[in-house]
Parts: C-alpha cells; structure tokens; sequence
C-alpha cells in the first residue's frame, strides 16, 4: 500500500523541506571546498558529456569525477591546498591546471578542450563502456549517437527510435503506427522528455523515424523502469533526451534526401563564442520516392522542426531554449471493400493524425553562495490528435499541459543529494463522435505538484546507492503519495550487480480501443476521483566484459500494476473513454550482447517479457460468471530477438538488424450481428438497433510472428568542404508479409511495409 | 569450425522462421446463423420479428434481402404460418462522407396467437441451418383501479392486475384543460422502473396523480395557483409480458445486456423474442379526487 500523506499540508511540508535542505547546504560549506564548473569543446564551444575530471595532489588520485549533462562536473569534500586538476576525454588534448584551494571556497572553473589532430577511432571503441545495451544498470540504458547511428534506417543517418527497437524489452507495432510498449508498458505510460519538455507522441506513424535524429542527439537515457526520484508522472519508463547544442564557432549545415524522408539541419553561432542555434527540419516526402518502389499507396505524412538555442550567460550559468514541432497523418488500415453503398467499390479508411507541439526554457546556474548547481525548468507541451476525414474528424483529443520545475544538487564529497520542486497543469479535452458511437465530449483540467529528494552516496570500494523519495500530489484526484526510490550499483571484480526498486503514480491515462491488434488513436483521460494508477518496479541487472570488447548483461524485471484503469469491455463497436479498474503484473528479463571489435561490431539481445492483466468490470460477472477476468493484453510479446551486425569493409559502412517477435494476442470475433434492446414494447420496424460483436474471451487469439531484416551499405568521401555520403539499403529484405494492423471490425488486415529498396544522400558542408 | 556451426544453426533458424505461418484467422465463426428480436402480442393480428443474420462482417449490408425464411407455428400441432419479409430502409452514414441506408429484415406474419399459448418460430437459411425461438404468450389477466389512497392530499390511484404476468412499463395519458386555453392538452407521461407489485402472479401498479401534475404544469405552462386546470380524462397503460421476459442481473441495462450469451431465448441464434400485451384501462374520473389531487375542479355547465 503506497503510504499517504493527506494529512500533512502541502505547503509546510514544502517550506521545512527547503529550509532544511540550504541549511544544510551552509553547513556543508563551512566544512570542505568545492570545484565546479563546465567542459566545453574549445572550437565548438558545445558542452562535452562524460568528460574525465580529476583532480591530483602530487600525482596522487585525490577525487574524479566525469561530466555529466550540460558538460558539469562537481569535485566536492576537498581539503586546502595545491591540486593539479586533470581534464580528459578520447578526441582531445588532455588539460592540465594547477588550483589553490582555500577552506570552504567554492570555485568555478570552466575547462575547454582541444580537440586531437590524430585519428582517435579504435580508442573511441573501447573508450565508452559505460553505454551501450550490455551495460544496462537497474534499467538504464545511455544510448550513445554511433549506437544510433549503427542501426539500418531507410534514410541517411541515424534516429533514435531505430535503436530503441533493438532494446529486449521494448515492444513495437512495427514499422508504422509510432507506438512503443516498455517492459510491459503501454505508450501512454512512458514518460519521453526533450530538454526537459514533455513530448506526448514522439514516435512518427512511420516506425522508423521520431522527433529525435541522430543529429540533434547529445545525451540520451532511457530507463526501462526503476527510475530515480527525479522522474515521476509515468508507470513505465522514462526516455530522457537532451538535444546537443550548436557550434558557437563556425557556421555549418547538411542535407539529407532519401525517398522516405529528407531534412535540413544547419548551426552556428548566434553570438560567437557565446550563443548558438540548432535548426533541424526533416519532411516526408514518401509520395515522391518510396511510393514508386511498392506496388501499394504509402498514405503517411510527417515531418518535425527542432530549434535549440543555447547560451553561455556567465562562467557559471547557461540558458537553453528549444521548441519541437511535429506533425504525422497516415491510414493504418486498408481500403475498405465490400459491404459498401451501391456503386461504390471501396471506402476510404480512417486517417490518424497527430500533432506535437513543446516549448520550454532551461537555464543551469553554480549559485556563488551555495556549492550546488540549480536548474530550473519552464515548458509548455501539447499533443492534438485526430481521427477520421480531414475536414471532419470523427474522434479529437488534446491534452496540453504547462510544467515548471527546479532542480538542485547538493555536492559533498561521496554523497551527493539532489532535490527538486515542481508542479504541472494539464488539460485534457476530447469529442467522440462517427460510426456506432455515443457522441462523448470531455474536457478537464488537472494539477500536479510535489518535490522529491535524492541522496547519492558513493561507498568507497563499495556500491554506489541512490536512496531517494518522491512527493508527489493530485489535488484534483485529493490524492498525494509518497514514493520510494532505491536504486544501486556495485562493482565487483569484472562485473557490475545492479538493481532498483521504486514506486511511481500516474493520473492521465491514454486511452486506445485495444481491441483492434494495432490501434493508434490515443485519447488523454483522467482516471476516476481518488484512483490513481501505481507501479511498483523492481530491477536486479548483472553485466559484465567477459573479454576484450565483448560485454554480457542480464537482467531481471518485475513490475506490480494496481488502481490501472483500462477501457472498458463491451461487444457495442464502438471507442469509449468508460473505464474498468484493473490490476496488471509484468515480468521479464533480457539478456544483452555486445561484441566490438575495430572494424565491426554486433549487438545480440534476447527479451522474454509477460504481462497478464486482470480486469474488473461490474457486467463480468453477468457475462462469464466471475468478477474479474484475466487476459494477456494486445502487447505482451513474450518473446523478442534483435541481431544487429554492424561495421566497416572495403571503405563501405555495412549495416544489418534483424528482428523476431512472438505472435501478439489480439481479441477474435465470433461473428456480428445486431442488438434491439428488449426492454419494453419494442417496435421493431421502428428501431434500427446497435451493431454488435459476438466475442468469444478477451484477447483469445495469437497473431503470428512478427521478423524482418532490414539493410544498408554507405559510403563516405570527405571533401574540403566537408562530407559526401551515399546509402543503399532494403527494407524488410527478404519480403516477409508482417501484420501490422488488424481491424476485427472490417476484418481488414494491414501489413508492415513490403521488400522496398532504398537509397539516400547526405551532403554535410562543414 | 565451431564458427561454421554458428552460422549453420542461424541460417537454419532464420529459414525455419521464414516460413512461419503468415496468414491469421481474425474470425473463429460461429455456427449460430441469426439473431432475433421481437414481441409476439395476443392483442394484435400482425406479429413481427427483427431477424439479423450472424455474419463475418461488422458493416450493415446495403442489400435489402437477406438469405433467410420464417414460418411459425403454435405448439404443438398448430399449423404452419410462412412470414414474409419488409425490408426495413434505416438511414446511414459512412464518416459522414457517403450518406445512404442501410437495410433491416422485419419478417412478419399475419396471426394472433391466443393468450396461453406456445408459439414457436424459425427462422432457416438455405443450407439448412437455423436458429429457433419457443415463445410463452402471457396470460390474459384482469386489470382494476383500487379505491385511491391519499396521504393526506398526496394522491395515488392503485391498479391491480391479476394473473401470472410481469410489467415491463406503464404510461399515464392524462386529458387536462384550462380556461386559458382553447383545445385541451393530451399528455402522456411514462412511469419508468419497477413498480410496487412488480413480479408475476399479481402487479399492483399506483399512478401518482399529485406527482404527475407537476409534470403536467411543466408540459402546459400553466402556473400552480395562478391558473385553473381541469382533468377530463385518465387511462393507463401497462406493457404486460410473460413473467419469463425477465433480464439476468434484474435490470434492463444495455451495457449488461448487450452480451450476446447473456439474455437471449433464441436456441441456435441469439436475441430475445419476448411476449406482451399493452393493456388500457380509462379511469372514470371522480372530481373529487382529482380536486384532493390538486387539479381544479371544472365550472357546472
């Protein structure tokens, strides 16, 4: 049972927790010094992430540290005296400075590393460890942008979703529809941030690509579950990217065609040395080009527009701007054919479309009176979705939602306890009308709001344990919550133990009628008063190198659902935002791969995963003699294999990714018929009656395996003005007739895309 | 060696998944060939039964036939009787784009079966298979206003019917007048739920005369004080079925009901085809009720 902390008001609780927390903060000053600053590429001036940091007293390690977002590093507990602070990262000239430390100062120092003349490849190899999928630790995975990069995608250059389906683990529709499932989540339930901005739909209808390629990508986690105290608002995962900043040096650009999609993405400096600007458009243009290789309409629209400004306000403070604008629209499901008005031979099917649109502020400051470093946070977000004629939708929904939040770490020595303050205002509206529909029409608005504290303790020669807490309240729910958050590492000999433990909330719920095996139309809802959904999740990881460049890592999953709510059953065909109480248990485990060597590299995962839910509805009991009924829901692929084979052969990049997935469950109709309610002297020359689905149980049938292999080959020239790259690839290259979408309505059946032969060019100027 | 044995056991395996099965079956069909709906009534000589058939498909056809025949017959030797089918025009809308109709299959026949009686229809497609739904028609029962009941000028009218029957609904007509206006007001009011009674062997219904009449000056727009109302006329009217028309759970909700296995009589087929009677019973008005009930009392002619 989650504790409750109704009783205790909000704003007190608030007040003694700040107050609490800098005065400590003072305390911890009087005691030790403190170094804090930025890494930065000295030509670009763009932060560098992972940046070793350490700091020497007569060539002896006193402390190290390695940077994190934003290029920061924190050496705290330090005594008085001469140190010599090391900076290094593989691709740049090491730095070295002397420092004299007072007691109790508080220093900023910002370091700016030369990039190296000489070609640093192989090292980069062997450099990263701590990323990639064989290093997963208690969920988390660092996604790296030459990961990306390595994934076969039918356009030039990378994205980030392409990798994300090559994580055990992470369940797809395929290669359209733009949905994710994480360990047993469903989409709505990942929570995917963009420099701090809540992106609701990121995914584009063409699985491929999403709002985040390769180019805008710096630092990117993802966490399948156990996150820490930081996130909250989502049951599942959290994807937290953060968008590289532009070059604060030198103008530069590249264009990227491809008969899928093609792009633009230029950066330069704003104010030299200072400020920068990102711009990446991409737009499908598929009617042009990939349409001609298949024989069948490919009816998807999408397109994104990502703009970051970033500046370096002082030593000691940084401001970032961005705004994601995305659009999508494409048909799921085929024409329809028979059963249709005389003289018609075929009606349209019903077009998705979604719209993206977030815009937030972030601005990172070291405070000269306290050693912390403070990040404060303002985004605006807004999901617009549609279904139905362009011009007359039958179904719309719309969430929008306002966040602010701050952000502060407190550094002392081993311990580092970071807290954070935030609040959320969420409006959520939606029109269900159309076919078999009771015209339904919502609109409300909700608040969130709490803090959260996270200690961070290094032991020496011991694990490193994060042991955090989370208070977050729903006042339009009259729910607040405690949640606890553990999560620990531990290196032993070769291998790392890893594990995580966390309880997490959501009171917005995504709707999808789930009974169809694919259904993308999502709309926004908030669960009923006083029930809000919970997740307990639990992480036990283990991964090790077992040999030069070969990583292995297994891990263990567990996660405990309640209060989850999901639309409700019933055999009228219609969508409905009514919902049943639910409970749901998932677990799983992944065992993950990698080989490297200096020419190629492989990556091999095997996901098992089970997800069962159990519903409760007041008409089960009626229908099958039992309150609740338990059901595999559409997503629970047990079984998922991804084989990625990467690497570099006769000046050609070769790129390989296979995939396997066991059969979704979908729920299959008996037949249809029609329904007069018999309640009273019916006329039944005057009462039409509702259509109707005989069905037998929910979610009684298996769609069949789902495997395909996708392929490219690029070459690159390098060019005085900067690069030149070619790609040929094939997509789905043996042909295989994959299930996308199911429509037990229509009985129409949609497959992913066909054998499609692709090729793409990437002009960089430099 | 061991290497070629890797790649031997992974292009065998990629074959062996190549030919996995691709085909999917999203329709595990059921036999049952149709669904019926309607009421078999012992008061009328045309009786009428909605006849869908289960199909594979969750679009309404846009033909008017349907591949089905109906014939009845009273158990159990009474003689055969063939329906025919009205196809019935219900107007339909594909995402508002392609306005059209959609077709309905209403079989009728032209009987009155008696009160009592068993009557038996089926319905066959012409690869023989059919569905088939027995029909207990009520009995006729006797229906009686009760002295009224008044606490203190509350007043209600008691009906009792007697016999094995259930009621599924009743509705008021009340004919009011005023002197404001020219032509009277016809007004029915429905009674909706369970009533007092409600159950077979014997109903005991109450009509809410001071409670209808708030609804009555909401309807007219006449004023309570203000303006004189006068009651002319009264009848009830009672939907009377077999005590067999019952819903599982006890309440008629479509959301229950609308499962297919849950309330049908239909052997081999789904729906419910119940049996009923509207009985009418006119109140011979007594002013002085109506006046303890609050109506006005009419001017002498």
């Amino acid at each position: 049972m989650p504790m409750s902390v109704r009783r205790l008001p909000p704003t007190l609780l608030l007040i003694g927790f700040v107050a609490a927390v800098l005065v400590g903060s003072r305390d911890v000053r009087a005691q030790s010094a403190i170094v804090r600053g930025f890494v930065t590429d000295a030509e670009s001036r763009e932060p560098l992430v992972g940046v070793n940091v350490a700091l020497r007293r007569d060539t002896v390690l006193v402390t190290g540290t390695a940077t994190r977002a934003d290029g920061f590093f924190a050496l705290s507990g330090l005594e008085p005296g001469s140190y010599r602070l090391e900076v290094s990262f593989v691709g740049y000239t090491t730095s070295m400075s002397t420092l004299r430390i007072e007691p109790g100062a508080s220093r900023v120092v910002n370091i700016a590393l030369n990039p190296a003349l000489e070609d640093l490849e192989e090292l980069l190899v062997e450099a990263e460890r701590s990323a990639g999928a064989a290093q997963a630790r208690a969920g988390r995975i660092t996604v790296r942008t030459a990961d990306v990069l390595a994934v076969p995608s039918p356009a030039v250059g990378g994205d980030l979703v392409g990798y994300l389906t090559t994580l055990p683990g992470i369940v797809t529709m395929g290669d359209r529809g733009g949905q994710l499932f994480v360990r047993g989540g469903e989409p709505w339930q990942n929570l995917v941030l963009l420099d701090g901005m809540w992106v609701y739909q990121p995914f584009h209808v063409l699985g491929f690509f999403s709002s985040f390629p390769a180019e805008i990508l710096g630092r990117v986690h993802v966490y399948a579950g156990g996150f820490g105290a930081r996130y909250g608002g989502s049951l599942s995962s959290v994807i937290d990217v953060e968008a590289r900043t532009g070059s604060k040096r030198d103008l530069s650009g590249a264009v990227t065609l491809s008969p899928f999609a093609s792009g633009v993405q230029v950066e330069g400096p704003i104010q030299e040395g200072r400020t920068s600007f990102l711009v990446s458009i991409r737009e499908s243009n598929l009617g042009q080009g990939a349409d001609h290789f298949v024989p069948e309409d490919l009816p998807y629209r999408f397109g994104d527009l990502f703009l970051k400004a970033h500046s370096l306000v002082s030593d000691a403070s940084q401001l970032s701007v961005s705004l994601l604008s995305t659009h999508d629209a494409g048909t799921v499901s085929e024409a329809r054919v028979g059963r249709t008005p005389p003289g018609i031979e075929s009606l349209p099917p019903d077009e998705v479309r979604w719209r993206n649109l977030a815009a937030g502020m972030r601005y990172v400051a070291l405070p000269g009176a306290f050693p912390v470093l403070a990040e404060f946070l303002v985004s605006l977000s807004r999901l617009e979705t549609e279904l139905g004629a362009r011009n007359d939708p039958a179904r719309t929904g719309r969430i929008q939602a306002y966040h602010s939040g701050v952000n502060v770490t407190h550094f002392a020595g081993p311990l580092e306890v970071e807290w954070g303050l935030f609040a959320r205002t969420i409006q959520m509206a939606s029109e269900l009308t159309g076919q078999f529909q009771v015209p339904t029409f919502d609109n409300e608005w909700l608040t969130e709001a709490g803090l959260f504290l996270e200690p961070r303790y290094s032991i020496p020669g011991g694990p490193v344990v994060s042991a955090g807490v989370r208070v977050q309240a729903y006042p339009s729910r009259s729910r607040s919550f405690v949640e606890p958050r553990v999560r620990a590492e531990w290196r032993v000999g070769p291998g790392t133990w890893s594990a995580a433990l966390g309880l997490v909330h959501q009171e917005i719920v995504g709707l999808s009628d789930r009974r169809d095996a694919a259904s993308v139309f999502t709309v926004w809802a908030a669960v009923p008063y006083r029930r809000v959904p919970r997740s307990l999740h639990a992480i036990l990881g283990y991964s090790r190198t077992i040999a030069r460049g070969v990583d292995v890592g297994v891990e263990a999953y567990a996660k405990d659902l309640d209060e989850l709510f999901v639309p409700e059953w019933t055999p009228f065909p219609r969508f409905t935002t009514r919902m049943q109480p639910a409970r749901g248990r998932v677990h799983g485990a992944d065992l993950r791969m990698e080989v490297r060597r200096p020419s190629w590299q492989v990556s091999a995962t095997y996901g098992y995963n089970a997800v069962e839910y159990v519903a409760m509805q007041e008409s089960l009991e009626l229908w099958y003699g039992t309150p609740s009924i338990t059901y595999r829901p559409g997503h629970d692929r047990r079984h998922q294999v991804n084989l990625l084979v990467s690497g570099r052969a006769l000046g050609l990049d070769l790129s390989a990714h296979w995939q396997f997935g066991s059969g979704l469950p979908f729920s299959r109709a008996q037949g249809f018929d029609g329904y007069v309610h018999m309640d009273g002297p019916v006329d039944v020359f005057e009462e039409m009656g509702s259509r109707r689905v005989i069905y037998d149980r929910p979610f009684d049938g298996v769609l069949p395996t789902y495997h395909r292999l996708d392929v490219t080959v690029a070459r690159t020239w390098g060019r005085p003005w900067g690069s030149l790259k070619a790609q040929a690839g094939l997509v789905n290259a043996y042909d295989r007739r994959n299930l996308f979408y199911l429509d037990t309505f229509t009985l129409t059946r949609s497959d992913q895309l066909p054998l499609i032969p692709t090729l793409g060019l990437q002009i960089a100027i430099d | 060696m061991p290497r070629f044995r890797a790649l031997l056991l992974l292009a065998t395996t990629a074959l062996a998944l190549c030919a996995c099965e691709e085909q999917v079956n999203p329709i595990d069909p059921i036999s049952r060939p149709f669904s019926l709906y309607g009421i078999v009534d012992p008061t009328t000589d045309r009786q009428a039964v909605r006849v869908f058939p289960i199909e594979g498909a969750l679009f309404p056809a846009f033909e008017a036939a349907i591949d089905a025949s109906v014939s009845s017959r009273v158990l159990p030797s009474g003689p055969e009787v063939a329906w025919e089918d009205s196809s019935v025009a219900y107007p339909w809308y594909y995402g508002g784009q392609v306005p059209d109709t959609t077709w309905g299959n209403v079989f009728h026949a032209e009987f009155r079966p008696g009160f009592g009686e068993t009557v038996e229809i089926v319905v066959v497609r012409s690869d023989g298979r059919a569905s088939r739904v027995e029909v207990e028609v009520p009995e006729r029962v006797e229906s009686v206003f009760e002295p009224p009941v008044a606490f203190p000028a509350n007043v209600s009218l008691p009906v009792r019917y007697t016999g094995d029957v259930r009621v599924l609904g009743s509705w008021v007509t009340y004919t009011v007048s005023s002197p404001e206006a020219t032509e009277p007001w016809i007004i029915r009011l429905e009674h909706p739920g369970p009533m007092p009674g409600y159950g077979s062997g014997s109903a005991l219904l109450s009509v809410p005369m001071s409670a209808d009449l708030g609804r009555i000056y909401s309807v007219t727009g006449l004023r309570p004080g203000v303006s004189d109302i006068f009651l002319q006329d009264l009848e009830i009217e009672t939907f009377l079925v077999h005590p067999s028309w019952h819903p599982p759970g006890g309440r008629f909700d479509p959301e229950l009901l609308v499962d297919p296995f849950v309330f049908t009589n239909v052997e081999n087929g789904f729906g419910y085809v119940g049996s009923g009677y509207v009985d009418r019973l006119r109140w011979p008005v007594d002013q002085d009720v109506a006046v303890v009930a609050g109506f006005d009392r009419p001017p002498r002619p």
